[in-house]
């Protein structure tokens, strides 16, 4: 059989596996294996796929996952979030739509101990969205401020989906990191900017609130030092080339135990919960990223990729105008499927073209987590969305939708930034460069 | 079952907190006493290959593996809905059946070339094993999800109880 053919039928019968629900990591791993299998035959890809599960497990670089899913898990647990949004308050609080940019904002600063961007917005709503609903906000403006603001925690470092682009690429993971800081910073602000052009059309929706003395500003900064520190620690100590981004998420897991432990929120049963979500989570990262893993194998046996790549080459169309396709179909894509699952089913597929094609490698990384973000807050699937349903039953989900709109928007145009000046990403790995 | 996964998570736990510290203390050892611990790395990577095998079982009897619910019970109807259920746990079964009968296998061979680590010469043979062995309790606990599929939404359950007493 042609080695084509073959692999063009396993990724079909994936997405048949995919739709009925097979979990992705069993699904991808099984079509990796058999796939595999009728190329090069069954005992190679059964060795193929021992030595995979071997090398993804028994690995000191890749315990960078559990480390910071862990930093994440205790710094949720550690109540960081109220002060965060206490002290953007307390800063922003008196302007139309104060609460929504306090949320945008806590969300980006709890982003910087946090990898995730579903963690984000379950933390921050918790805190954000009783809040806002006290002072009258409009429901749509509250829920559509925390499931957006909730979108910066997958894109400012420290990013587990980073880490996945980054192993599946073999891309510099603290490069990656360093990438992601500037346009996560631009998203903060363009979704504050959202919020003021929001609430300035319709000031109803967010009404002001009290203005705050300046004593009373710098006394609610008092509980922003912690998570400064340690994303100072973490963040620097990659850039500065004092650890690698591995060790810097020991350091930064066993920062936050020390913060919570400070705050007296670390008890023997707050452990126990942070440790066991973190195991579960990374059985799930592991798994899937060991079907990813062996699935790539698939691509490249079967020349699935290469013909791709070559097909894509061949076409009369600019670089940009390739990309640019790609990303609608990353756009259409993140409409129904998982963050993740979206990244790595795709990337070993687009991004032999995307290298092909003269792109930097990095930079790729951070627009295909941009354009993933976007996915968790659009219809019919948008997991930030249904979190936030989840925290406030009585809103409606299409009053969520409409909430997020605004920032959707926002974000697309971020996204072009981006695609049009790579230099927001890539300069600061850029600088790093110097230091190590 | 449920108690055998839920230790062996737990034990998976004490597991990452001995990688974080083992980290710590090769950066500290590095920076200020001018003395990395040269087997950090051998030790972290055994530690990993031990956490993530020990927290399959616990992962999969809580459904914890993620996948793609477009077509849901309300779309496709009860019947469907089951045989889906049963073709993806069976998935898991064979998926994490292979790794187990592999890393058996592979125990084998590092047992009969007498591999050991590379700084404080350990023996892997060990690690290997009891990694065969959580993978084993993994496919068990995937096939009792096959024949009992309430036990994990009893489980799910009881979580989002616990959570929204706990906060």
């Amino acid at each position: 059989m042609d080695p084509i053919f073959i692999g063009t039928s396993t990724f079909l019968i994936l997405l048949v596996l995919l739709a009925m629900r097979v979990p992705i990591g069993f699904a991808m791993g099984l079509c990796g294996i058999g796939g595999v299998a009728l190329i090069i035959g069954p005992a190679p890809a059964f060795s193929l796929f021992a030595a995979t599960v071997y090398e993804t497990t028994v690995n000191f670089d890749l315990s960078i996952i559990p480390l910071f899913v862990l930093m994440g898990a205790v710094a949720a647990r550690s109540g960081l979030s109220s002060e965060l949004y206490g002290a953007f308050n307390a800063w922003l609080g008196s302007f139309r739509g104060g609460l929504a940019l306090a949320t945008i904002g806590a969300c980006g600063a709890f982003a910087a101990i946090c990898g995730s961007s579903v963690a984000t917005a379950a933390t921050m709503s918790q805190v954000a969205l009783p809040e806002m609903r006290k002072f009258n906000y409009a429901d749509s403006l509250a829920t559509g401020s925390v499931a957006a603001g909730g979108i910066i925690g997958i894109l400012i470092p420290p990013s587990v989906v980073l880490v996945l682009y980054g192993i599946l690429t073999e891309s510099s993971i603290g490069d990656l990191f360093l990438a992601g800081f500037a346009p996560g910073i631009l998203t903060v602000i363009g979704f504050m900017v959202v919020v003021s052009i929001v609430t300035y059309i319709w000031p109803e929706m967010g009404p002001a609130g009290e203005k705050t003395s300046i004593a009373q500003k710098i006394h609610a900064l008092k509980g922003t030092w912690a998570i400064i520190t340690l994303f100072a620690l973490v963040i620097g100590g990659i850039y500065f080339g004092v650890f690698t981004p591995t060790e810097a998420a020991g350091v930064g897991a066993m920062g936050a135990f020390g913060i919570a432990a400070m705050r007296g929120r670390l008890s023997i049963e707050t452990a126990k919960e942070a440790l066991l979500e973190t195991v579960q989570t990374s059985a799930m990262l592991f798994t899937i990223l060991i079907g990813a893993l062996t699935l790539n194998k698939l691509a490249i046996f079967s020349g699935l990729a290469f013909a791709l790549s070559n097909f894509v080459s061949g076409l009369d169309m600019t670089p940009l105008a390739v990309m640019g396709v790609i990303l609608i179909i990353y756009l259409i894509l993140g409409c129904i499927l998982d963050a993740l699952a979206m990244i790595l089913l795709t990337v070993p597929i687009f991004f032999p073209i995307v290298i092909s094609l003269g792109f930097d490698p990095v930079w790729f990384g951070v627009v295909v987590v941009m354009v993933v973000e976007l996915g968790l807050i659009t219809p019919p699937i948008g997991m930030n969305v249904f979190i936030i349903k989840g925290m406030a039953q009585d809103v409606k989900l299409s009053e969520i939708y409409a909430g997020v709109i605004p920032f959707v928007l926002a974000q697309i145009i971020l996204i072009i930034a981006v695609v049009l000046f790579p230099a927001i990403a890539l300069w600061l790995p850029e600088t790093a460069a110097a230091f190590r | 079952m449920v108690r055998i996964a839920r230790a062996m998570a737990l034990i998976a736990g004490l597991f990452l907190l001995i990688i974080m510290s083992i980290m710590i203390v090769d950066v500290v050892g590095r920076y200020f006493l001018n003395a990395p611990l040269t087997y950090s790395v051998e030790l972290v990577e055994l530690g990993m290959g031990l956490f993530v095998l020990f927290g399959l079982a616990e992962t999969t009897l809580r459904r914890g593996h993620i996948s793609v619910d477009i077509l849901n019970v309300g779309i496709i109807g009860p019947i469907a809905d089951n045989a889906f259920r049963i073709v993806a746990d069976f998935a898991g079964i064979v998926f994490m059946g292979v790794i187990a009968w592999r890393l058996l296998l592979h125990g084998f061979r590092v047992y009969d070339d007498g591999l050991f680590t590379q700084v404080l010469e350990l023996p892997t043979f060990p690690v290997v094993f009891l990694m065969f062995g959580a993978a084993v309790v993994a496919t068990a606990t995937a096939a009792v999800l096959l024949i009992k599929p309430n036990l994990s939404y009893a489980l799910q359950n009881q979580n989002e109880q616990n959570q929204s007493t706990g906060g």
